[in-house]
């Protein structure tokens, strides 16, 4: 069973599809815009420094947003990566 | 300027800017829509001898959800609400093919639009440097607009021309828009009415919004639900109007059914690529290091040293090469005015060309600081600079991006003001504006030497080793940086209330600058600085001129003269006639001085100034400081008879200082006196030049006067608390 992970507790190189955001607000609606839309394939490529906030890369592009946005985000790990069972 | 108007839109960092180059030439112009702080980059595009295009280069913006003031301008562009702009006849939105899907996501929007729309594909090369290829034509067939591939060639440019010239020239301009996406479960009644209000606040001849009330409604909900309607200027009952709509589902459902459709444009537009593509690679191999947990925040301090190095060390000569050129000119002028009209020879050599130089003296800390940020910018530096600072800069409210500015702080404020064009917010704008001024710059050394050097040097070392000086000078710095972050955090809670700005950031793909973008940006600032806020410098320079000039006292003048005729006929020439002349001309300066508007202001404000250890002649300091605050230690060697080319290093001031007495007999300078007059200047808004920044920077004179009067209390308030609490616990 795969237990249930954000976009903040997904572990840096791990490839996910994104769920739809658990709440509405400015910030996760640009991210929306910024092509953060369901399905769509994701991965966190580092943490910066002080822990906050993340860089991830999704459709060709690396964006970074802050730990508490992206702990709006469910995600679904894609199959053969990351599945540890 | 007649003919088509064409609106030049794109997402930031999408080569939007070169293309505007390329399309425009020289003609390009930088300026100001009149009540809107963001720049505006105008200029003619001529499509053949008889076809000239105004090509209007806007913010760049992801969407037309503006968070941003220099997104809404974007968005008032297209609705046709900017000041002074007609409604576009044509957008040409500029698509970056490395982040394809991202920046159709703004085609998407703008095609729901009734607008003529072009399509530039920019940096193909790169994507064909890659091994991959993209298909324009497919493209092209599935927007159902024209889609010109615009690589970083001149052939590129060239069938664009074409294609708009083309488009132009068809006598019905195409206005078919694609419907807005259906909002599933949700009830769009509310939509269309905010479309309706909308559409009747657009009305205007040959706007053509009518039929299309759904997408402007869409457009309505999704700026309500970001905040940004407000930044419109639209009456403020359409606001309300669209507030009724379940704005934020259906901007999250309109949001996802155009990445629907993003996603069918898209699909097989660009070739698939076995592996990691070649530029994604360079930019992860960088990453790799100048993210690193450790040796990023080395690079980063290593970077910023760099440009503090360069505002404070490598601007020097320049800034020495300004003042001393600027000297020799006001006494090659001086002379050549006829001895017979003092005041006119005064005037054009205190007044109006030390103004010249006090405005052009900033030119070199201006050029460096923006040659830097425009490379770190360029590069793609500058974003993850403020990646590895935001934990930091958020724990006071503020952005990543204000960082720059308050370090740069410590060389200037002028410089540092100007660089606060990064952040987006204008509430955390205004916050780093105001606080940046509370940042030690380099022309308070000069007076905490002074003050240091008179005072703390004669005094016994703390605990036996540290030097009291060198204590005073680092306190005073970290009084300087704690009331700037204590401030910024004040001023976020009260006056300026908003939350930590958000944090979502693009991290583009390293590339190199190319110079002549860099130059005409940093000629730009430069430009603008001497414009606008130099006007504001020479003005008060030539007032406080008149303040120290006026009423002129010929009296003082005669008796020098006399004096001076005596001591050429009482003394041989020499060293001792040159002293005893010397002694003359600083007495009358002096006297002077005494006599003007500044130095009787100087005796009026010293009941004032009584509670904070200072005597009148600090006073006129004070008052001739508001110049620029190391004017100070000039006119303090005025007012003690030494002449106004005295620096801080001079020792005959700090004796004359040492030696000064008050009424009672005990000396003017002791140490708490010395301290009080250093929070002071730690505190006070001593500088013309920030306030002229300051202006230009917020558009108006609201925000220099409060913080000017803000910093004024402050100062004194703090001078007076360290002075009677200091009288109080014993010390003198």
């Amino acid at each position: 069973m795969t237990p249930v992970i954000t976009l903040e507790t997904l572990p840096v190189r791990t490839r996910a599809t994104v769920g739809a955001p658990s709440r509405t607000s400015p910030v996760i609606t640009r991210l929306l815009e910024l092509g953060l839309t369901p399905g769509t394939a994701i991965e966190v490529v580092r943490r910066a420094p002080f822990g906050d906030p993340i860089e991830v890369a999704l459709r060709g592009t690396r964006l970074c947003l802050r730990r508490a946005d992206a702990a709006a985000f469910g995600v679904v790990l894609l199959e053969g990566d990351g599945g540890h069972t | 300027m007649s003919g088509p108007v064409a609106l030049l839109l794109g997402n930031p960092n999408s080569g939007k800017t070169s293309l505007f180059n390329g399309l425009t030439g020289l003609s390009a112009k930088v300026g100001n829509y009149p009540g809107i702080t963001v720049e505006h980059r105008e200029g003619t595009c001529a499509l053949g001898h008889d076809l000239r295009l105004r090509l209007l280069d806007l913010p760049g913006t992801y969407s037309l959800a503006p968070r941003s003031d220099d997104e809404a301008v974007a968005v008032r562009g297209v609705l046709g609400l900017l000041p002074d702009t007609p409604a576009p006849d044509l957008v040409l939105c500029v698509v970056d093919a490395t982040a394809l899907e991202r920046n159709l996501f703004l085609v998407s929007q703008l095609r729901e639009l009734p607008l003529p729309l072009v399509v530039c594909v920019t940096m193909t090369d790169i994507v064909e440097a890659d091994g991959r290829s993209i298909d324009v034509a497919l493209l092209e067939k599935r927007l159902g607009v024209p889609v010109v591939a615009t690589p970083a060639v001149r052939g590129g440019l060239h069938a664009l021309r074409e294609r708009l010239r083309a488009l132009l020239a068809e006598t019905k301009p195409r206005r078919h828009a694609l419907n807005p996406p259906a909002l599933p479960g949700l009830d769009g009644s509310a939509i269309d009415d905010a479309g309706r209000a909308l559409t009747a606040a657009l009305a205007g001849p040959g706007r053509g919004w009518a039929g299309h009330e759904r997408a402007l409604g869409l457009l309505a909900a999704s700026m309500c639900e970001s905040g940004g309607l407000d930044k419109l200027g639209l009456p403020p009952e359409l606001a309300a109007r669209a507030q009724l709509a379940d704005a934020a589902r259906a901007v999250r459902a309109s949001t996802e059914a155009r990445y629907a459709r993003v996603d069918q444009w898209a699909a097989g537009v660009l070739s698939a690529v076995v592996g990691e593509p070649r530029s994604v690679r360079l930019t992860r191999r960088i990453d790799a290091v100048a993210l690193h947990p450790v040796l990023g925040s080395l690079i980063l301090v290593g970077v910023f040293l760099l440009l503090f190095q360069a505002l404070f060390t490598w601007s020097t000569p320049l800034v020495d090469g300004i003042d001393a050129t600027m000297g020799w000119l006001g006494a090659r002028v001086g002379a050549w005015v006829p001895a017979s009209l003092p005041l006119v020879r005064s005037l054009l050599a205190n007044g109006v060309i030390a103004g010249v130089g006090n405005v052009i003296v900033f030119v070199p800390q201006i050029a460096v600081l923006f040659l830097f940020l425009t490379i770190l910018e360029d590069t793609g530096y500058l974003a993850r600079a403020a990646f590895i600072l935001d934990r930091l800069m958020a724990s006071v409210g503020l952005h990543g991006r204000a960082f720059v500015p308050l370090l740069s702080g410590f060389a200037c404020a002028v410089p540092a003001i100007l660089a606060t064009r990064t952040i987006e917010s204008t509430k955390d704008r205004i916050v780093t504006i105001l606080v940046t001024p509370l940042i030690s710059c380099s022309a308070r050394l000069p007076v905490y030497a002074l003050m240091i050097a008179t005072v703390f040097s004669t005094q016994p070392p703390l605990f036996g080793v540290l030097a009291p000086g060198a204590v005073v000078m680092v306190a005073m710095y970290g009084l300087s940086v704690t009331s700037a972050l204590v401030g910024a955090a004040v001023l976020k809670r009260t006056v300026l209330k908003s939350p930590t700005p958000p944090l979502v950031l693009e991290l583009p793909p390293y590339r190199m600058p190319k110079p002549g973008p860099v130059l005409r940006a940093v000629a730009s600032r430069v430009r603008v600085f001497l414009t606008e806020a130099g006007t504001v410098i020479l003005a008060i320079t030539v007032v406080l001129w008149a303040l120290f000039t006026f009423p002129r006292d010929d009296d003082i003048a005669q008796t020098a003269e006399a004096a001076r005729r005596a001591a050429e006929l009482t003394t041989a020439p020499g060293d001792e006639r040159d002293d005893a002349i010397a002694a003359i001309d600083g007495r009358a300066a002096r006297l002077q001085v005494e006599a003007s508007i500044a130095g009787r202001l100087g005796r009026a404000i010293e009941p004032a100034l009584e509670p904070l250890g200072f005597d009148w002649k600090l006073g006129v300091g004070i008052i001739a400081s508001f110049a620029a605050r190391e004017v100070l230690v000039s006119t303090l060697g005025l007012v003690y008879g030494l002449g106004d080319a005295t620096d801080e290093d001079s020792t005959s001031l700090r004796e004359a200082m040492r030696a000064d007495r008050r009424a009672d007999g005990a000396p003017v300078y002791t140490p708490l006196t010395g301290l009080s007059l250093l929070v002071f200047f730690v505190f006070a808004m001593q500088c013309m030049s920030t306030i002229a920044a300051v202006k230009r920077e917020t558009g108006g004179w609201r925000w220099p006067l409060f913080q000017l009067v803000a910093m004024s209390v402050l100062a004194y308030g703090a001078s007076l608390l360290v002075f009677q609490l200091g009288r109080l616990l014993g010390f003198t």
